[in-house]
């Protein structure tokens, strides 16, 4: 059986990881950038 | 009350100043991102510098011997250097560089949750494994050793990988040493 037919099942799982990891880059940076200029942050100069 | 401390960790060069008057607290100090808006891309450009600089240090013997046989009239080391590369010395570097990262995170205590926990948990353990398994099939004889120049899957993956992850992470690692202020 030839195994090149299965590579696609790897690189699904490679991308799906991908993905999850963009996301989580992407959220993790909105979270930080909303607590970072929360009022309780924000301080007088 | 006037308290000058010098805080652990990434923020050891710099000075902060408290100075608590009545019931209202103002901070001086040298980081600019608690004077105005704060700007996250700021901590980005700053994990950027760290991960490059951190890179360079750790890929130093390696960069050395380049230069030497550059400089030099003779291949003294082009052996030594192609057997290093081959063998994923890069790669070893980019491990550390997300190991240090990491345990930073863990070390720092900061809670994270959710999708958040994948990315700064989950994804460095992902490239780690990614890495392992081809030692693993070298190890199986299924894959052949020193398959680790710069161009193969491989070392793109986990050089990419571990760069995106480093900057991010520790961008957040800053935000969040500065948040517990």
């Amino acid at each position: 059986m030839n195994t090149q037919n299965y590579n696609w099942i790897v690189v699904l799982i490679v991308a799906a990881a991908l993905v999850v990891f963009a996301i989580g880059i992407i959220k993790d940076a909105q979270q930080n950038i909303k607590d970072l200029n929360s009022p309780k942050n924000k301080k007088p100069a | 009350m006037y308290v000058a401390d010098r805080l652990p960790g990434s923020c050891s060069q710099r000075i902060w100043c408290f100075a608590i008057s009545g019931d209202r607290q103002y901070i001086y100090g040298s980081n600019p991102t608690l004077m105005r808006k704060v700007n996250y891309y700021e901590y980005v450009w700053r994990a950027f510098k760290w991960t490059l600089l951190n890179g360079l240090l750790g890929l130093a013997p390696l960069i050395f011997m380049c230069m030497m046989n550059m400089m030099s009239s003779q291949d003294g080391f082009s052996r030594e250097i192609h057997h290093l590369i081959e063998d994923g010395v890069h790669l070893f570097v980019c491990c550390a560089l997300m190991g240090a990262v990491v345990v930073d995170f863990w070390l720092a205590g900061i809670p994270v949750a959710g999708i958040r926990l994948v990315f700064i948990y989950l994804m460095p353990v992902f490239v780690l494994v990614f890495l392992l398994f081809e030692y693993l099939l070298i190890f199986l004889r299924v894959a052949e050793a020193g398959n680790f120049y710069i161009s193969s899957t491989t070392s793109l993956v986990v050089i990419g990988l571990s760069f995106v992850y480093c900057i991010f992470a520790k961008a957040s690692l800053y935000a969040n040493e500065d948040k517990k202020i």
